[in-house]
């Protein structure tokens, strides 16, 4: 199949799943477990945030509609959405709670996080140790590690300087790592 | 050296995450959206609507069409007369801004084609940064009502109650008079189930005296005042299914519209020579009288070229070569102005695209994509490119005011189902005034009209 005939296929679809109701919820239910995952890796593990970014990236996929031309695949169009509503989750949890935040991560590593990591499968315990990071830190490395964005593409999203976001995410680094072996904090 | 041992952790985790995530099942709230989309295709003024928030920010791509035949695009009803789409904000700003910075030198690696250097400062101080000293009033479409505010952001009046639906509105040129389309449907629904013709009006600037001139138009791409102020050029659809351009007198007469003037970026500074884009796709330039023409830049293969406008110094025409395919990867290309030199204009700011410079040719304008080719922020730098500024990323589009004193910067309101912009940010290009928000939901077309 040619690049052009792709194109043309992934077009088709979503337009086709805009024609009628019974299309789009067979279109849904095709392309949004893809998306759902990528949301819920990014935010913790978070069914309910993930739930409503999800929700967010619908609608305005649905509103920017026109500007799909099929060029990617409807499912990478989804996230590049959702990586947009992502950066916007993690800007307001850094305006609203950063101070309360700063005060889980004391009370984490104060309270023996290594055993709860023994505890916990492998992957509940990698988004836990993400949670648990401040949102910028949260942000960068779910773009610049998870989404392997380029730097000045996540400077960007972030609304920082390239060199303020390489240094968030040497710190980002290093925190998770602490995090996630239950080693205390160095702050 | 960053730790990076534990980036194989955090992408493993991610994958297996995928595989097994179940998502919710389709909201209500997304049901609803999907309805309210598929009622908005069906209309004209909803796809309008629709592709205006689609808009990549078009300087480039409405100057481009400006001289073509009015049924292109959807930039093209946006631009003729008035609301030239697209919205920058002034964010922070890289260096210092106002009349006393001092002169840049010309910035751009172009070893052939030199801009002119920015104004000195002693320059600006002589002239003056019309900026500073320029105030005026815009006048918005918002919700079906027609508004006035000043620059300031200040005195905000209602023109028109929104009992009707007017939008595409224009300043006469001495500011006495706004024409403006009308569609006779309740203001808030935008007729969304049913074609209704439109009406050419005219009220005076203090919303008294409105005037049918006329009716029967379907589907209107823009207007224009003439530069007498004696009646508008209108473009719309008519009962026949073709789009005409029609001369419409304030006595409500009707006569045979003359061409359009080219777009004053496709005018040489000095006004000696007039570049174009022939109905073969090819860049063509001729005398001001029309003598003389010939082609100066032709299409290469599977591309297609696309002019952007004189560069300031007037030795230049800048263009977009564009491939033929279904997500292009644009470029900006120099050519000198007797066909010479012809190369790929490397070093833009933030290797952005250049959407063009302001009607006054003292600023350029350029868009940054993000890695999914989409648009990320907009960049103001001075003419020859240097110190280039972000503009807020909030700003999905951009417009110059017709005299260039003003930049428009047109963003979403939080809440707002319908898509159009709703909020306005009037910002002086130069930063010697502050930024002017302006609420705008719903906005359909705007002028800006300078004080004498």
């Amino acid at each position: 199949m040619t690049a052009s005939a792709t194109y043309v296929e992934s077009l088709d679809e979503f337009r086709a799943a805009m024609a009628s109701d019974e299309a789009f919820e067979a279109w849904y239910e095709r392309t949004s477990p893809r998306v759902y995952g990528y949301l819920l890796t990014r935010c913790g593990n978070d069914p309910t945030l993930a739930d409503e970014l999800l929700q967010e990236t619908l609608i305005a996929a649905i509103d920017q509609r026109a500007r799909f031309d099929g060029r990617s695949d409807t499912v990478a169009w989804l996230c590049g959405i959702a990586r947009h509503k992502l950066a916007d989750h993690f800007r307001r949890l850094e305006r609203e709670d950063r101070r309360r935040l700063q005060l889980q991560i004391r009370e984490l590593a104060v309270s023996g996080a290594s055993e709860r990591v023994a505890d916990l499968d492998d992957r509940t315990a990698i988004a836990e140790a993400l949670r648990s990071l401040p949102p910028a830190q949260q942000a960068v490395l779910v773009f610049a590690v998870l989404d392997d964005r380029p730097l000045n593409e996540v400077a960007r999203l972030m609304r920082r300087s390239a060199s303020a976001t390489q240094s968030l995410l040497h710190r980002a680094r290093q925190a998770f790592r602490r995090a996630y072996r239950g080693e205390a904090s160095d702050d | 050296m960053t730790d990076q041992s534990m980036d194989p952790i955090l992408r493993r985790a991610a994958e297996r995450a995928i595989v097994d995530a179940t998502p919710p099942t389709l909201s209500p709230a997304v049901r609803a959206h999907v309805h309210a989309a598929r009622r908005e295709d069906r209309t004209w003024l909803g796809r309008r609507r629709r592709d205006f928030r689609a808009r990549l920010g078009g300087a480039s791509v409405v100057v481009g069409v400006a001289r073509q035949r009015p049924l292109l695009g959807v930039a093209a009803p946006l631009l003729i007369g008035a609301a030239v789409v697209g919205a920058i904000a002034v964010g922070s700003q890289r260096s210092g801004p106002g009349p006393d910075r001092p002169a840049s030198s010309a910035a751009l690696p172009a070893p052939s084609v030199a801009l002119a250097p920015s104004p000195t400062a002693d320059a600006r101080e002589a002239s003056g940064p019309p900026s500073v000293s320029a105030s005026g009033s815009v006048v918005l479409s918002t919700n079906g009502r027609l508004v006035v505010v000043r620059s300031d952001g200040s005195d905000r009046q209602m023109l028109t109650d929104g009992s009707v639906d007017d939008f595409f509105p224009a300043w006469s040129p001495d500011g006495r008079r706004i024409a403006f389309f009308s569609q006779d449907c309740v203001s808030g629904e935008r007729c969304p189930d049913k074609v209704v013709d439109s009406s050419l009006v005219v009220i005076n600037a203090d919303g008294t005296d409105r005037r049918v001139l006329r009716t029967g138009l379907q589907n209107p791409l823009g207007l224009r005042w003439l530069p007498d102020g004696s009646g508008v050029i209108e473009t719309a659809f008519r009962s026949t299914g073709n789009a005409v351009r029609e001369r419409v007198n304030l006595d409500g007469s009707i006569g045979r519209a003359a061409d359009d003037p080219p777009a004053p970026a496709f005018v040489a500074p000095d006004g000696s020579a007039v570049i174009e884009l022939d109905d073969q796709g090819r860049i063509g330039i001729a005398d001001a009288d029309g003598s003389n023409d010939r082609v100066l830049v032709s299409p290469p293969d599977s591309s297609r070229v696309l002019p952007i406008g004189w560069t300031p110094d007037g030795r230049s025409i800048a263009y977009l070569v564009e491939p033929r395919r279904l997500f292009p990867a644009r470029e900006t290309w120099l050519i000198a102005k007797d066909g010479t030199g012809a190369h790929r204009w490397s070093g833009l700011p933030e290797d952005g695209q250049l959407l063009g410079w302001s009607p006054d040719r003292r600023w350029m304008l350029l868009e940054v994509l993000n890695g999914s080719d989409e648009i990320d922020h907009y960049v103001l730098a001075d003419a020859d490119g240097s110190s280039p500024r972000d503009l807020d990323p909030g700003f999905r589009s951009v417009g110059w005011t017709r005299d260039g004193a003003r930049l428009m910067g047109f963003g979403d309101l939080a809440g707002d189902p319908r898509g159009l912009p709703g909020s306005v940010v009037i910002l002086d290009p130069a930063g010697a005034l502050p930024p002017v928000p302006i609420q705008a939901p719903g906005l359909l077309g705007w002028d800006w009209l300078r004080n004498p």
